[in-house]
This record gives structure tokens, C-alpha cells and sequence, in this order.
């Protein structure tokens, strides 16, 4: 992740991951429901904003926090394939990839130790992820 | 995901995922424990 380094096996657990958010959580859903993707996903949206005012209820409070942390990464995962179109999802699924394995590229081999580096890594990662 | 519903594909890749957080770390608490000892 972001400074522990991406290893080839975590970028392709994340693939997977994002892979079946994607054919499992929306398109699969969607036929077996026959309703349209976009609508899938607004309700996948919806029922996890509703999953995190409930979250409170877990006492451990590091599982609460991954849970949180993974519905809201999911969360915004759907947000960005409602924005970009099902269709290309695996074109999405590459440019995220891209996009963490740049990050930790970067950071390791030239910014680390440097002042502002946290700064300038975010700048980059702006630069990076208009392209 | 919670609500999306769990694949075995995605239970595998955030097996994956976390391995390799963790096996990251590992590798790294290493280099540091060497550079410690190698006086870097």
C-alpha cells in the first residue's frame, strides 16, 4: 500500500478483488435481478452508507475499522465505475493497479527521505490519475 | 463486499492482498533489523 510497497501478489489480490466487485456484485446481480447495472450499483451504494451508521456496534475497534475502511473503499470503487461505465471495467481495474503500483514506485525510488515527500507524492498522484 | 456479497475470487484476492501486506512488513522489519545491526 501506500509506503509498505505493492508486491506482484497484492496487486493481483486487488484485481481479483476489484474483479469481483464488479462480475459478482453488479453484473451477476444485475441479471439475476433484471434490473439495470447503474441501478445495482446505486443500491449496492446505498446499502453500505446504511452498513457504516451501523457499524458503531463493533467493539473491536481495529475489525471496525477495516470493515468501515473496506465498504468505503468499496463504496467509492462503485462510484468511480458508475462514472467510468461498467462496459470498460477492465480497463478500470488496470488504471487502478497502474495507479498503486506508480505510488509506491515513486515514493521508493525518489522520493522517501526527501523533504515534502508525502507533498509531492500526492501531487504526482494527482498528475497520474487525470491521465 | 458487505451487501455485494463475497465471490471465492475476492475472498482469494484479499487473502492474497493481506499475505502480502503482511510478508511486506516482514521483509522490511528484516532490512531494518540488518541495517540496525550493520550500523547503517
Amino acid at each position: 500500500m501506500a509506503f509498505c510497497g505493492f508486491n506482484k501478489d497484492m496487486l493481483n489480490g486487488i484485481w481479483l478483488f476489484h474483479k469481483g466487485l464488479v462480475e459478482h456484485g453488479i453484473i451477476e446481480r444485475s441479471k439475476k435481478k433484471s434490473q439495470m447495472t447503474d441501478e445495482t450499483i446505486s443500491k449496492e451504494i446505498k446499502d453500505m452508507e446504511r452498513f457504516q451508521k451501523e457499524l458503531f456496534r463493533i467493539e473491536d475497534a481495529e475489525i471496525r475499522e477495516l470493515i468501515k475502511t473496506l465498504t468505503e473503499y468499496a463504496c467509492a470503487f462503485y462510484k468511480l465505475l458508475q462514472r467510468e461505465g461498467v462496459k470498460d471495467y477492465k480497463k478500470l481495474i488496470e488504471k487502478l493497479n497502474n495507479l498503486y503500483f506508480e505510488m509506491d514506485n515513486k515514493f521508493y525510488s525518489e522520493l522517501e527521505g526527501k523533504p515534502n515527500d508525502m507533498k509531492q507524492l500526492a501531487i504526482y498522484m494527482d498528475k497520474l490519475s487525470k491521465e | 463486499m458487505p451487501l455485494c456479497g463475497f465471490n471465492k475470487e475476492m475472498l482469494e484476492g484479499l487473502k492474497k492482498f493481506h499475505e502480502g501486506l503482511a510478508e511486506q512488513r516482514i521483509d522490511k522489519s528484516s532490512e531494518e533489523k540488518q541495517d540496525f545491526l550493520e550500523g547503517n
